[in-house]
């Protein structure tokens, strides 16, 4: 487990730059950023919209809207219930991420056994 | 109970020896000793980080302001919950692959030099430490309650024996083992309860909810009960709902800065196992702090708020009196006079006494020793956290400049887990009366206004720069301690008798609580000023690096 792989600090500013660089991996970047950008800025809005409306609106809080449930406590399970919706929408995601992750190593694993870094076009799973 | 009580703790104890023994000679290195080889699996780790985070403050804690104060304790829960979204995004993936052992690993990896590294050294080991005398604190103020036989100085030292056994001898693979055995207790100890909770209601959420709008109290002289799922309980006065907020900044960005949760990732083989681990512990997490909701209330409604505030009051007062043997006949009268001495309502023990109602004597001294085991598995994590930061970080890196031989550095990361669980327990012991949870919130301020900035910008900012980075956490480090310092947890005028007194006598100069509302934009701040200022090329060229190992494993540690 210990050596079975090699580490890859040999690679040069330069190398690191045009893996940085290469297409496959800004295709990369650019999908787990356009999840997860938008994924914080709406569970950090909810989420303080919601101390919001405690802070500014307690009488709306305890208003009951299906029995005995009030607002507040509808809204403080629904932060549960986004939190575990946003959980479940990014695990499939990331495992397509890892995919596209391990392409990348192994293009650049290979590459270095060639003794070239790869200027190559994406082929992603 | 005492003695089943014991029992119950020592078959824990008995576990968690074997264990230890078992991992004993798989921590001879540095990376067996913090990182268990990284040989933890993916759920593993899940159930270890649950068994981490919920600490004693949280169970006991969290169960307590909802018995008291309904709702606004519910908002703890949620606050910590959520927190989970920011690490699972933002910082859970990156850290494994681009860190070694800590967060600092992460913060150092583009901004060389010795000065960014021992600052944040220097963070993590105050946020440990702060913590670290909460846990304690609570574990003997705890024990002082539920076995009076024991006594609070010996259960402080108990505590910091055992941990330091697990830690010394078995290194992070015998503290995850821990953590994961007691994380499984405590989610079996909560479904009991809950479930012993529910069947007094019909098992209908709405029939609990609807009770608990009409809580009798016989708080002072209101005979009208008292409605828990009213907001604005907790979070009184004129700046009741600014402390709110404040709370709820610092405990969702704090997580993403607590040196102790962030060194678990470490532990697991890849990126992909250290996602799977916040999966596992966001879904046990926010399971446990359901559970709390129906565990609060129930205590409320079961055990009632009186006798809850009443039996505390009595060990606070007996425990005054023997402080102040001189005043005994005077407190002793005022005691019979006014049933307590104790202005302040401790409401750590509504989950315990819950327990004795529900379940009798069995089920107290199971949950009494579950606590007990959850202090020691949090202490445990905390102190392999200090001692990173200290061996790896400030011995390895700062002293020895990444040169150090191996053997060194074990034994140096094992020294300081000695000298840190000493310390602690010298500190736990002096400062009995602290507040836990204001320990607690001064522990999250630090993480979230000191840690969190530079870890997010070292990940995402390619300008970011090393003079960002130190005005960044000096600012956060700084600013949250001096608010903490002048706010009403520190400063106050207290009514003549009052056995706790605040250190300052003055009343507070900054009116919330929890400084996080400030520290944090302040410390953002900080680290971006810091960098506009000056260019920083080397840092600027190691991005790319950065980004393609953050984001693909490409290098990582194995």
């Amino acid at each position: 487990m210990d050596s079975a792989q090699p580490h890859h600090h040999h690679l040069t500013a330069d190398e690191w730059d045009a893996v940085a660089a290469a297409p496959d991996f800004q295709a990369l970047a650019r999908a787990k950023r356009s999840f997860v950008t938008p994924a914080i800025v709406f569970f950090l809005a909810f989420y303080f919209a919601f101390f919001a409306a405690l802070a500014w609106w307690p009488e709306a809080m305890v208003r009951p809207v299906w029995g005995n449930l009030t607002l507040g406590v509808a809204l403080a399970l629904a932060q549960f219930a986004t939190t575990w919706i946003l959980l479940a929408l990014y695990l499939p995601l990331a495992r397509r991420f890892d995919g596209a992750a391990a392409d990348i190593v192994k293009n650049v694993r290979e590459g270095g056994e060639r003794g070239a870094v790869p200027p190559r076009s994406s082929e992603r799973a | 109970m005492f003695r089943t009580t014991v029992v119950m703790f020592a078959v824990f104890v008995a576990i968690t020896l074997v264990v230890t023994y078992v991992a004993s000679g798989k921590s001879a290195t540095s990376r067996g000793f913090y990182a268990a080889n990284r040989s933890i699996a993916g759920w593993q780790n899940g159930w270890a980080i649950a068994g981490d985070y919920i600490s004693a403050a949280t169970f006991l804690g969290i169960t307590g302001l909802i018995a008291f104060y309904g709702f606004d304790g519910f908002l703890f829960a949620v606050g910590w919950l959520v927190s989970y979204l920011l690490v699972l995004f933002a910082i859970a993936e990156p850290l494994r692959n681009a860190g070694k052992y800590t967060l600092v690993d992460v913060i150092s990896f583009r901004l060389r030099g010795r000065n960014v590294r021992a600052v944040a050294a220097i963070s993590t080991l105050a946020i440990t430490l702060f913590y670290m005398i909460a846990q304690m604190v609570g574990a003997g103020t705890i024990v002082e309650f539920l076995l009076p036989q024991i006594g609070y100085t010996t259960a402080i030292v108990v505590v910091g024996v055992l941990m330091l056994v697990y830690v010394l001898f078995g290194g992070m693979l015998a503290t995850t083992w821990v953590q994961i055995i007691k994380a499984g207790l405590l989610m079996v100890t909560v479904f009991a309860m809950t479930a012993l909770v529910m069947v007094h209601f019909g098992f209908s959420f709405d029939a609990l909810l609807g009770a608990a709008t009409r809580v009798q109290t016989g708080e002072a002289t209101n005979t009208v009960p008292v409605n828990l799922l009213q907001p604005g309980r907790y979070f009184t006065g004129a700046a009741g709902k600014w402390d709110m907020i404040s709370l709820a900044v610092a405990l969702v960005l704090g997580t993403a800065g607590l040196p102790h949760i962030l060194m678990r990732f470490f532990t697991v083989p890849n990126a992909k196992a250290a996602r799977t681990s916040v999966a596992w512990a966001m879904v046990l997490i926010g399971v446990f702090y359901l559970t709390t909701a129906a565990i609060g209330l129930g205590a409320a409604l079961l055990v009632g708020q009186d006798n809850i505030g009443k039996h505390v009051s009595d060990v606070y007062a007996i425990r005054y009196i023997n402080q102040h043997p001189k005043q005994a006949t005077e407190l002793n009268a005022k005691l019979r006079r006014d049933g307590f001495i104790v202005p302040e309502k401790n409401t750590n023990m509504a989950a315990p006494l819950l327990a004795q109602e529900l379940g009798g004597p069995l089920l107290t001294a199971f949950v009494s020793a579950v606590a007990f085991a959850t202090i020691l598995a949090v202490v445990a994590g905390l102190t392999i956290a200090a001692s990173s930061a200290f061996a790896h970080d400030i011995w390895q890196n700062v002293v020895r400049d990444g040169k150090g031989d191996e053997r060194e550095h074990v034994l140096v990361a094992r020294t300081t887990a000695v000298v840190f669980g000493v310390v602690a327990i010298f500190f736990s012991i002096g400062l009995r009366n602290a507040n836990v949870a204001f320990l607690v919130g001064l522990a999250f301020a630090i993480a979230a206004s000191a840690n969190v900035p530079p870890l997010l910008f070292a990940l995402s900012w390619k300008r970011f720069s090393r003079t960002g980075a130190m005005t960044g956490m000096l600012v956060g480090l700084g600013s949250s301690l001096l608010l903490i310092a002048v706010g009403p947890a520190v400063m106050g005028i207290d009514p003549p008798g009052t056995p706790f007194p605040h250190l300052i006598a003055h009343a507070p100069l900054f009116p919330l609580s929890n400084p996080g509302l400030i520290s944090i934009p302040l410390g953002f701040l900080g680290a971006i000023i810091g960098t506009l200022a000056a260019r920083d090329p080397e840092s600027e060229s190691a991005f790319a690096q950065l980004q393609v190992r953050a984001n693909t494993g490409l290098g990582a540690e194995i």
